[in-house]
């Protein structure tokens, strides 16, 4: 797989290009946004990492051209701080993602990957991925390390509900709701329950479904202490 | 106070002089009155002695003197002064009257006022003259003197300077209080201006307005706008500083972070040199951490209170916080919860409320021991939203409660932070128009952080009148 590096300090470039030889990609880089442009016209990348703050030609406008071309590679911007507005000024400009220097290795290779893998699939077979907690859109089926993983109609039901909020809240009345039919005698206790189960059935995932006491549920990734 | 007090120092400029001119004109009237006194008096004992010296005649070649009692009664007066009188012939011979009241030399038909001492050591004022009494180619010369005692004239004197010597003293009290008065309500601007500059808070650095001062202020309060204009530039400068500071240590920090990882990539195989290269990630998180951390602080800063006024949903900023770090909770088994009012609005920047609500949970998140739970509490007390986030961890003693805000001051020292955590905390709720306290938990455990928040009511307040409208 072959990425686009742009980024105008040369040294953190010259890394950024070593740690990513070692996860096997290739990598060309550009120095500032009309190398960049140059290369895009006539190479085709599977994915593109470009750093916000770029002297000449700005990370945006790279984007914004690139965009024009009606070029639609993955886009990964780098920016170097985190506020709400260089984040919504990111995806404003067309980029798929975003990382915050200084990023971590393994979370850029896997949001490179995870670009890379939308794109490849296309609309059909569109995912959400928690980990190593995998829904499949089209199927609906819920895969463990590519391993399906069996639930229970409601046990499906409320993970569903819980992944597509991709790492927001989901209160107990939501769940209940998503449940149970107006037939149905809606219980509260009845949730925990199946919270419990697929607790049990996610036991061997890196995906949790952690509890925000008084707001509600969220599925995330655990973190290694 | 008099070398204190503006007012004070104005009035002795005022009394003093005032004060003197009372006293000069009150002692020359003084004198006036005393001359008038004496010119009333004199005329009186002219008359008196006249009369007398008229009334003598020759009865038989001898002189006959007869007192008229008119010539007595000229002198009546409620003081009742005594009266004197001699009469003596050539050889002075005493004719009649009283022999103690003596007479100056030299006297002739002009009479002569003098004041002179009686035996008994009365004071007295006497006029005396010389008549030529003429009988059949005879001349006698015949003195005569009148004098009384100056009762009635000092009475007099009291009576005409005491009412002049009251108006002064009444024009010379007015007068004070006239300016006492003209003063406080002059001087009300500069006090007013005292007031402004004396009530500042520390983050204050606007301008003090000058419309509305005297001309004679404007030079003073300029000064004093020159001043706060320095300070808030130099303010200004630091925080530029700080903020390029942290911007350039991020990108060798990033590129040290990329290296450290590669090194890690490759180096798996050699324990000691995996442990080190652990060690240095962690170092180098820790060393962003901080950086970011000032890059906030700078960022809080450069906001006044009354340049934040978006509103800002309190329960979606919480609920996003948690989101973020129940990760962290879960990593650390920490039960993470909160109970929360709905609707609840703020006033302020919606990163900076974000960042203080992120530190206070990271802190409380930290700080509690595994197994431990952490709560995050907002509800709308009147015209203020609080907020609190309430752990059951060590908490902090009473007396590092005091320093907890300092920049660089941790409680302890086995956890990693930054030490910038509560200052980051206090500069946000103080810029947005807030306070923030530490109290232990219920029953002496854990810590409790209260932040105090102004509501964001003017969005109800509009809908409000919408709705009357509409009705």
């Amino acid at each position: 797989m072959k990425l686009l590096l742009v980024e105008d300090n040369a040294e953190l470039a010259r890394w950024v290009v070593n740690l990513m030889q070692v996860e096997n990609f290739a990598v060309d880089w550009a120095p500032d946004g009309e190398h960049a442009g140059t290369l895009l016209g006539t190479q085709r990348y599977d994915a593109v990492l470009l750093d916000m703050r770029l002297p000449g030609i700005g990370g945006k406008d790279v984007l914004a051209r690139l965009r024009r071309r009606r070029d639609n590679v993955p886009v990964l911007m780098l920016t170097a701080n985190g506020s709400t507005d260089d984040k919504v000024a990111c995806f404003a400009a067309g980029a798929d993602d975003y990382v915050v220097k200084p990023f971590d290795a393994r979370e850029l290779v896997a949001r490179i990957k995870a670009l890379i893998r939308r794109q490849s699939a296309g609309d059909q077979g569109q995912e959400i991925v928690c980990g190593d907690l995998q829904y499949l859109f089209d199927t609906r089926e819920f895969r463990v390390r590519d391993e399906l993983l069996t639930l229970r109609r409601r046990e499906h039901a409320i993970l569903e509900t819980l992944i597509l909020k991709q790492g927001k809240t989901v209160s107990k009345a939501t769940l209940i709701d998503s449940v149970f039919s107006l037939d149905d005698e809606a219980s509260a206790d009845a949730i925990d329950i199946y919270i419990h189960r697929l607790r049990k059935h996610l036991a061997h995932s890196t995906a949790r479904i952690m509890t925000l006491r008084g707001l509600g549920y969220i599925v995330r990734e655990h973190e290694e202490s | 106070m008099i070398s204190g007090s503006l007012r004070g120092r104005l009035l002795w400029w005022l009394l003093l002089p005032l004060a003197l001119f009372v006293a000069v004109s009150g002692a020359l009237s003084y004198q006036n009155m005393q001359e008038t006194a004496d010119l009333l008096q004199d005329n009186a004992l002219l008359s008196s002695v006249r009369v007398i010296g008229e009334d003598i005649d020759w009865d038989n070649g001898n002189i006959v003197v007869q007192i008229p009692p008119a010539a007595l009664e000229l002198f009546e007066s409620p003081e009742q002064d005594n009266v004197f009188y001699r009469v003596e012939g050539t050889q002075h011979r005493l004719l009649a009257g009283n022999p103690d009241l003596r007479l100056p030399a030299g006297l002739s038909s002009v009479p002569v006022f003098y004041t002179t001492t009686l035996d008994d050591g009365r004071r007295v004022r006497a006029v005396a003259y010389v008549r030529q009494l003429f009988d059949s180619g005879r001349t006698e010369e015949v003195t005569v003197a009148v004098a009384k005692t100056q009762r009635s004239r000092n009475a007099m004197v009291s009576r005409l300077w005491h009412p002049q010597l009251i108006r002064l003293f009444l024009m010379l009290v007015l007068a004070m209080l006239l300016v006492y008065l003209g003063l406080t309500f002059e001087l009300r601007p500069l006090m007013k201006l005292k007031d402004d500059v004396a009530d500042r808070g520390p983050l204050q650095l606007e301008p003090i307005r000058a419309e509305n001062l005297h001309f004679e202020l404007r030079p003073i309060v300029d000064a004093i706008n020159q001043c706060i204009s320095r300070m808030s530039q130099q303010t200004a400068t630091q925080r530029q500083f700080i903020s390029d500071a942290a911007h350039q240590l991020r990108t060798p920090l990033t590129l040290l972070d990329a290296q450290i990882q590669f090194a890690r990539q490759r180096g798996g195989h050699d324990e000691p040199l995996s442990d080190a290269l652990t060690s240095m990630h962690t170092s180098s998180r820790k060393m962003t951490t901080l950086t970011n951390k000032l890059l906030l602080l700078a960022q809080a800063e450069s906001v006044t209170p009354s340049g934040v006024q978006d509103q800002v949903d309190l329960t979606l900023v919480i609920a996003g916080v948690l989101e973020q770090l129940i990760a962290l909770a879960q990593k650390r088994d920490i039960d993470l919860g909160a109970e929360l009012e709905e609707d609840l609005v703020v006033i302020g920047d919606e990163a900076l409320t974000t960042a203080l609500v992120t530190n206070l949970v990271d802190n409380a998140l930290r700080y509690t021991q595994p197994g431990g739970c952490v709560t995050v509490t907002a509800q709308r007390d009147e015209d203020k939203v609080i907020l609190r986030v309430v752990d059951n961890g060590p908490g902090i003693s009473a007396e590092a409660r005091g320093r907890a805000f300092e920049r660089f001051y941790r409680a302890s020292s086995d956890t990693e932070g930054t030490g910038l955590g509560l200052a980051i905390v206090r500069e946000i709720a103080y810029r947005q128009g807030g306070t923030v306290a530490l109290a232990p938990g219920a029953g002496g455990i854990g810590l409790v952080v209260t932040v105090e928040l102004r509501t964001g009511r003017e969005e109800t307040r509009t809908v409000d009148k919408t709705l009357r409208s509409e009705a």
